[in-house]
């Protein structure tokens, strides 16, 4: 390093080190700001999230009781044999949406959960924290169970979801 | 002044400053243009228009998803020259003329494992396309939904065909020729449905296909037929429905102003709820323009007329 040959090399190696982690960082930075901006204004707020809310209470492969000849959905009628985990798991079958159900029978006391672990995550959040949301509804239903015995209920659905 | 730059002293300071100056002007050279390139993209409105679309019609199949009955939606956005791919939770969207490995933006939608999702390409060979003569093709996307499957076809600028609802058959063989129908014309004000004399002409009829025209803006493309859900006449109603719905779709005079059909059940018309078959039909502003738009009006009832004869 003493001669002027390693002096000039070193002095020019220095330099082009310096350049590369000053002017990488800036480019990728540059990226992300240009990306973000685009997520920004293609944003759709929660909207998904809704979607997929009224999916309870709208799809014929939810809680439901269905008419087989007409497909009509009555809202208000809940079939005992699809009040179950299993059900919401195939209405939601793959989701990239980060959400969390909780479908509660009042009288029945009987709960069901898609996604138990980011619900129980998320409902303690959501109040306190501007990066959770919270979807509510209460209706009155009929259940229906195999016997053909019906019963009064009150149904509530929470759904706490990850803000976009 | 010749000592300035040859001396020795000079000779070593040029040496230190030349030589990482080049080199810094390689480096930030490099990286700018690399900038450049990418503002260039979306500049030219490929990456947002993609990533924009393949959200935009990811939303749409999970509203499908929810949607009652059967629906066909023609989708109105413009899809530029990109190619599709709809594959069960999610969809790509990619641009074929790119030079470099097409980038495919995908967004992904929550499927129902009780729904069958087709599976669809739709790819643009990019010798199709011509860049000196504008735009060749753009794609016309049709979302169905029926009953437990939901696709996506393109609707075909040769061969056009009709979205048609898929009407279910009646076991009892009931027929309605001959019956006292509804009085024509078939589209009335919106006022109407509230008013009682109106509600007894109705009442009176055993066939009663009443259309009315929208006032909202929203649903201007759309005609949605209410059937009764608690009538003991709802399987009647909804296959006359089916049946009207295809008639008006498969008119030329009517067909291109429509981007969804649909057949909803439900109790807020209490004139559908007379025991008669019955169906409402709400007509968007975009189909039938005003209360003066006679031949449209006219092409709707001689459909809702084929439609009563095909019941039979």
């Amino acid at each position: 390093m003493t001669n002027k040959k390693a002096r000039t090399s070193a002095y020019t190696v220095m330099w082009v080190v310096t350049v590369f982690c000053v002017l990488i960082p800036f480019y990728i930075g540059i990226k992300f700001i240009v990306g973000a901006a685009i997520e920004s204004s293609l944003s759709t707020g929660n909207l998904e999230s809704y979607v997929l809310f009224n999916r309870i209470f709208y799809s014929r492969n939810s809680i439901f009781f269905v008419d087989d000849h007409t497909g009509r959905v009555y809202l208000h009628i809940v079939d005992s044999n699809k009040f179950n985990e299993d059900v919401l798991k195939q209405l939601f079958n793959t989701t990239d949406v980060k959400i969390g159900f909780r479908l509660y029978l009042g009288e029945a006391k009987k709960e069901i959960f898609y996604n138990k672990d980011f619900y129980e995550y998320a409902i303690v959040r959501y109040k306190k924290s501007k990066d959770y949301g919270a979807i509510t509804q209460d209706v009155l239903v009929t259940v229906l169970y195999d016997d053909k015995h019906i019963e009064k209920d009150k149904l509530s659905v929470i759904a706490v979801f990850e803000v976009e | 002044m010749s000592k300035l730059f040859f001396s020795k002293k000079a000779q070593e300071e040029i040496e230190m400053m030349v030589i990482p100056a080049f080199a810094l002007v390689i480096v930030f050279g490099v990286i700018f243009f690399g900038l450049i390139s990418f503002v260039d993209d979306i500049r030219n409105n490929s990456l947002f228009e993609k990533i924009f679309l393949s959200k935009d019609t990811a939303i749409l199949i999970d509203t499908l998803y929810v949607a009652p009955g059967s629906v066909e939606v023609n989708y109105p956005k413009d899809t530029f020259w990109f190619s599709y791919h709809f594959a069960p939770g999610e969809v790509e969207v990619y641009d074929t003329t790119d030079e470099i490995e097409p980038r495919r933006e995908k967004h992904l939608f929550t499927d129902d494992s009780k729904v069958d999702f087709e599976e669809k390409e739709f790819k643009l060979d990019p010798n199709d396309f011509s860049y000196a003569e504008g735009l060749e093709r753009e794609l016309k996307l049709r979302f169905v939904k029926d009953a437990d499957k939901i696709f996506v076809k393109e609707k075909s600028i040769i061969e056009d065909i009709p979205m048609r609802l898929y009407c279910p058959e009646l076991e009892s063989k009931e027929t309605i020729g001959g019956k006292r129908s509804f009085p024509y014309p078939h589209l009335v004000p919106q006022d109407y449905l509230n008013d009682k004399e109106f509600k007894e002409e109705v009442k009176r009829a055993s066939v009663a296909p009443i259309g009315y025209l929208s006032s909202n803006n929203i649903d201007a493309n759309n005609i949605v037929a209410y059937v009764s859900s608690s009538s003991l006449k709802m399987k009647e109603s909804n296959r006359l429905a089916c049946l009207i719905l295809n008639e008006i779709i498969s008119d030329e005079k009517l067909k291109d102003d429509i981007s969804a059909i649909s057949i909803i059940f439900t109790d807020r018309f209490d004139i559908l709820n007379y025991g008669n078959i019955a169906a409402l039909f709400k007509i968007g502003n975009n189909v039938v323009k005003s209360e003066k738009d006679e031949e449209t009006i006219i092409s709707i009832g001689k459909s809702i007329d084929e439609g009563m004869r095909k019941y039979d």
